[in-house]
């Protein structure tokens, strides 16, 4: 997976690291403090157990700044493990404003927005921080969205390689805390985008 | 109904699962992944959308676009996980697992 993100015209910067005895949201923050991640345009998060499709990066960017997103990932193909059926591909669209944008597996940030949501809130595993980035791009205006044009494959069901019971309390709590916004709210398409 | 005002548990309440409960055809006969509905409506949405864009086209273009980007792509791997392809594999095939 990290030859096809490698693969791209742009300047690539790969960290990755094992998983060792902390959670994902504690990792990532090691692996963005180890780097100067404010000279980056994007930054992107993946989870290791994703297919993507060929010729993947150049699009991805391209397309991300081409509809104006500050938040956002590939849409989910039809046979990808997924939560939110939002953020599955949808018909004919190469990309939709959404009102939310999951938190894996594949999520990139816009430099403008990045000093707001990075480094990220310590939440363990990250369960509910696109919630609260929900909030964020609602209230501020930001635009977020999904890249049908793009889709991947998730390959494992959320939450199976860890107890959910805890996670899920510490998202609640961290959403009570930081804010949100509700699921009817959130999990909506905006504006879809069928035309480069 | 945002902020802190808003407990936030309505999110949770079908995400822990593999697949979300909303109803629509295409999540329900994806639901037992990777059955074979779900590949060939793929394609079905592949064509749609090279009717749309041609991903040629696409790929045009962002070779085209001047700007080039600095990227920083962040990964955590995990070493050791049950293997859920084979699992889904098996249950496509109505093997005994």
């Amino acid at each position: 997976m990290t030859a096809k993100l490698a693969a791209s015209r742009h300047e690539i910067v790969i960290r990755v690291k094992e998983v060792g005895g902390k959670l994902r949201v504690p990792n990532l923050n090691e692996l963005l403090l180890s780097e100067d991640w404010t000279g980056f345009d994007w930054i992107i998060t993946v989870d290791d157990d994703v297919e993507l499709p060929d010729g993947f990066m150049d699009s991805f960017i391209f397309l991300m700044e081409r509809f104006g997103l500050m938040i956002a990932q590939p849409a989910h193909n039809l046979v990808s493990y997924a939560s939110f059926e939002v953020n599955r591909r949808a018909w004919g669209t190469l990309a939709r404003r959404t009102g939310f944008v999951e938190v894996g597996p594949l999520t990139a940030f816009h430099r403008s927005i990045a000093p707001q949501v990075l480094p990220f809130p310590d939440v363990g595993m990250g369960h509910g921080l696109d919630v609260h980035w929900a909030f964020l791009a609602d209230r501020h205006g930001w635009p977020i969205g999904v890249i049908d044009a793009l889709p991947l494959r998730h390959l494992r069901p959320v939450g199976t390689t860890y107890d959910s019971a805890p996670i899920r309390r510490e998202a609640l709590r961290f959403i009570a805390e930081r804010g949100g916004l509700p699921r009817r709210l959130a999990l909506r398409t905006l504006e879809s985008f069928r035309t480069l | 109904m945002t902020g802190a005002a808003y407990p936030g548990a309505d999110f949770f309440e079908d995400r822990w699962g593999s697949y979300p409960a909303e109803g629509r055809v295409v999540s329900r006969l994806t639901r037992d992944y990777p059955r074979k509905a779900g590949s060939i409506l793929e394609r079905m949405y592949d064509l749609r959308l090279a009717l749309v864009a041609p991903p040629r086209s696409i790929a045009h273009a962002a070779a085209a676009s001047p700007e080039r980007r600095r990227v920083l792509v962040l990964g955590v791997a995990v070493p050791s996980r049950l293997d859920w392809m084979e699992r889904g594999d098996r249950q496509a095939r109505r093997v005994p697992a």
